[in-house]
């Protein structure tokens, strides 16, 4: 308001100077304003880009590897091995939980093969005592929410497509966040993760080079076959939260 | 003195612009902050990529814990009461669950009792599969996945005793272990069905019990099978060596689960 006069085109302090008396701001206040205003901007979408992307699931949950009690490593199992995952976690195509194998399960083996390895001394101790392993829960979804493994599996969802590579794993890890907005988006196109019920184990199945149809086409007949639910029972709150 | 309103700035030419813009250099520290606050927005975002790749041992950070760990006990969860730190109690001994009750021997046990229980020795075993159950393709394409899963590991797809397991114990040199049978020679084929069953429920020798892992009707299934693999395979010599360490082997090391 003060200072309309055009000042002299050289530094702010020696126009200070020259006026004498008033203060003058210096030259390079000038960009203070557009500086303050992207910084403004910067701050109102940077702050809540951070945080979205801070506590999204798909950062805090996925990863999630807890160690072991038994250094047991489903890339041997699983992938070097060839076992099938009913096998071990026998329950999957009948029961809502997926059941951890108990010792006798690993002894079936492991009675004969690398008996004496130290690695497997808490597996025979437990098959002997009677008390079971306390393996630590990967895959937890809050006790809200209702979770059933045999109602996916029997409808040709792949473990593939909530555990990921789990036959790549020397530890398995949390591959998916298990949100909602996860559940969900399977839920309301279910015949992008649709295949025969006979591959759900199978992992790097792809559609197009087991049957030469795409995802989209062999999914949606898939739908019609297993007469999966529609989109209103897939997506009302009642079916997860009941 | 002009007023706001007298004045009229032109808007400047680009090349006045440039000009105006390196006469008005705003102060080094001035610009260092600015770059510092930009590189320094890279920090978090950074550190969330990183976690993003990673795994972590810490469980999820839950925020808000609504009622995410209700106090109840989920299917094989640990429960600091009991002895053993199961929340699934194991039947008590002598109990028979419900339908859990062995009244169809042959059905349930693949062999007959002169007592009726699993505990004196077979009198008889069932020669074929048990009437409620007829080899159509459906119990057939059971036994095949069946098999699959629980047998072929061992015993090979074609029932031929190369599976993977066994190759990988026969490779690691394992003192112990017995090769697997292979299910196409004469000797198997002239196994009752209830012989069969039998070993798939309570395990032969150095074979382990399936009893616990595939149902009644499954371990048909794969009985009716591994008949139908040995209709369409031909008939595998008798391996001499290795029939003679599994009877060996079968006063030696007793089977692996009671
Ligand atoms: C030889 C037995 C065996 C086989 C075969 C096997 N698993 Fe597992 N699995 C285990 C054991 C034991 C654990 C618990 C220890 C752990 O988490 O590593 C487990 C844990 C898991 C978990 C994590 C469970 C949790 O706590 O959230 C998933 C998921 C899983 N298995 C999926 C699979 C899939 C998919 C396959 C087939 C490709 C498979 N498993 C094959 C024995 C097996
Ligand atoms: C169907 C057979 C089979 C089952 C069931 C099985 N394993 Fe194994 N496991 C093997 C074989 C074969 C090896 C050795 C492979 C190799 O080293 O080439 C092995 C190796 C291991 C090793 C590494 C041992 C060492 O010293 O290198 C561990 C640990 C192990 N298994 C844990 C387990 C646990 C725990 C279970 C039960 C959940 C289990 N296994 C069930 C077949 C099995
Ligand atoms: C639709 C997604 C989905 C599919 C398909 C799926 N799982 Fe899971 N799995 C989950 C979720 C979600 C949990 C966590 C459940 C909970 O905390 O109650 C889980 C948990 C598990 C567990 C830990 C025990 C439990 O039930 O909590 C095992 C083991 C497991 N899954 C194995 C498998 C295997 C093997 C398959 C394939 C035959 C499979 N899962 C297919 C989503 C899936
Ligand atoms: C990859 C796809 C996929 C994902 C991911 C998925 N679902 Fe599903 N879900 C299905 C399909 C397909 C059905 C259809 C079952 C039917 O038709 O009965 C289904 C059915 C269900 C049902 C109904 C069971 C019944 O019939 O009563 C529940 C409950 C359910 N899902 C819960 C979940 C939850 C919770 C999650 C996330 C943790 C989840 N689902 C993630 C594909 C998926
Ligand atoms: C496909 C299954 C599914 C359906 C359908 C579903 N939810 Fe959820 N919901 C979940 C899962 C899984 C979670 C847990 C997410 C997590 O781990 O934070 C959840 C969490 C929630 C939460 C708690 C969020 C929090 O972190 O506190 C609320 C509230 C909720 N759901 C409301 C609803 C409502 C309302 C509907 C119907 C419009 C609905 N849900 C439908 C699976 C579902
Ligand atoms: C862990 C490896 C393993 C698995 C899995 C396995 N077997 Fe065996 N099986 C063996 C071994 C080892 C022998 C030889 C036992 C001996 O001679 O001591 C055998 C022997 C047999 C015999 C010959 C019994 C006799 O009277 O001589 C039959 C029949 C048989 N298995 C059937 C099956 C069927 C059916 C399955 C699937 C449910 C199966 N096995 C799964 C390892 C296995």
């Amino acid at each position: 308001m003060t200072n309309i006069t055009e000042p002299p085109p050289n530094d702010g302090e020696a126009a200070a100077e020259s006026t004498g008396a008033r203060y003058q701001f210096p030259r390079w206040a000038n960009y203070l304003f557009p500086t303050l205003l992207l910084v403004a901007i910067g701050v109102f979408t940077y702050i809540p880009l951070l945080g979205t992307l801070a506590i999204s699931p798909d950062t805090r949950a996925v990863g999630y590897q807890p160690a072991q009690p038994v250094p047991f490593s489903h890339a041997l199992h699983a992938g070097k091995l060839q076992l099938d995952c009913r096998y071990c976690h026998s329950t999957v195509e009948y029961a809502a939980f997926a059941a951890v194998p108990p010792t006798q399960t690993c002894l079936n083996c492991h009675a004969a093969i690398k008996s004496d390895s130290p690695k497997l001394a808490l597996v025979k101790e437990g098959f002997e005592t009677g008390n079971p392993l306390r393996w630590i829960k990967v895959h937890d979804v809050p006790d809200f929410v209702y979770f059933n493994h045999s109602a996916h599996v029997n409808k040709g969802v792949a473990c593939e497509s909530c555990h990921g590579r789990i036959d790549q794993m020397e530890e398995v890890s949390q591959a998916k966040s298990l949100s909602m907005a996860w559940c969900l988006e399977c839920h309301r196109a279910p015949e992008q993760s649709l295949r025969p019920r006979e591959f759900v184990t199978a992992m790097g199945w792809d559609a197009q080079t087991a049957t030469g149809k795409s995802q989209t086409e062999l999914g949606a007949e898939l739908a019609q076959d297993y007469h999966v639910q529609p989109l209103h029972f897939m997506t009302s709150c009642s079916t997860c939260h009941r | 003195m002009s007023t706001y309103q007298e004045e009229r700035i032109p808007f400047p030419s680009p090349w006045r612009l440039v000009k105006e813009l390196r006469l008005r250099r705003p102060p080094w520290w001035l610009v260092a902050l600015l770059l510092l606050v930009v590189i320094g927005t890279w920090i978090p975002l950074t550190l969330i990529y990183q976690a993003r790749q990673q795994t972590s041992r810490l469980p999820r950070i839950h925020f808000f814990h609504d009622m995410d760990h209700q106090p109840k006990f989920g299917p094989q969860a640990a429960h600091p009461w009991y002895v053993d730190g199961r929340s699934m109690r194991q039947p008590i001994e002598g109990t028979i669950a419900r339908g859990m009750l062995e009244h169809d021997q042959e059905y349930l046990l693949g062999y007959v009792t002169l007592d009726g229980t699993r505990a004196s020795s077979p009198t008889r075993f069932v020669a074929t599969l048990p009437e409620r159950l007829s080899a159509d393709s459906n119990l057939l394409n059971r036994g095949r996945e069946r098999f699959g899963i629980y047998c072929a590991p061992c015993h090979g797809v074609e029932g031929a005793g190369n599976g993977p397991i066994n190759q990988a114990a026969m490779a690691l040199k394992e003192g112990k272990w017995v090769a697997a049978t292979n299910l196409m020679t004469q000797m198997i084929r002239e196994r009752t069905d209830g012989q069969l069953f039998q070993a798939i429920s309570d395990g032969v020798r150095s074979m382990p019990s399936y009893r616990s892992q595939i149902s009644v009707r499954d371990r048909w299934a794969i009985v009716a099978f591994v008949r139908e693999l040995q209709q369409t395979l031909p008939v595998a010599a008798e391996p001499q060596e290795a029939s003679s360490t599994a009877s060996a082997s079968a006063s030696t090391t007793p089977a692996t689960v009671p």
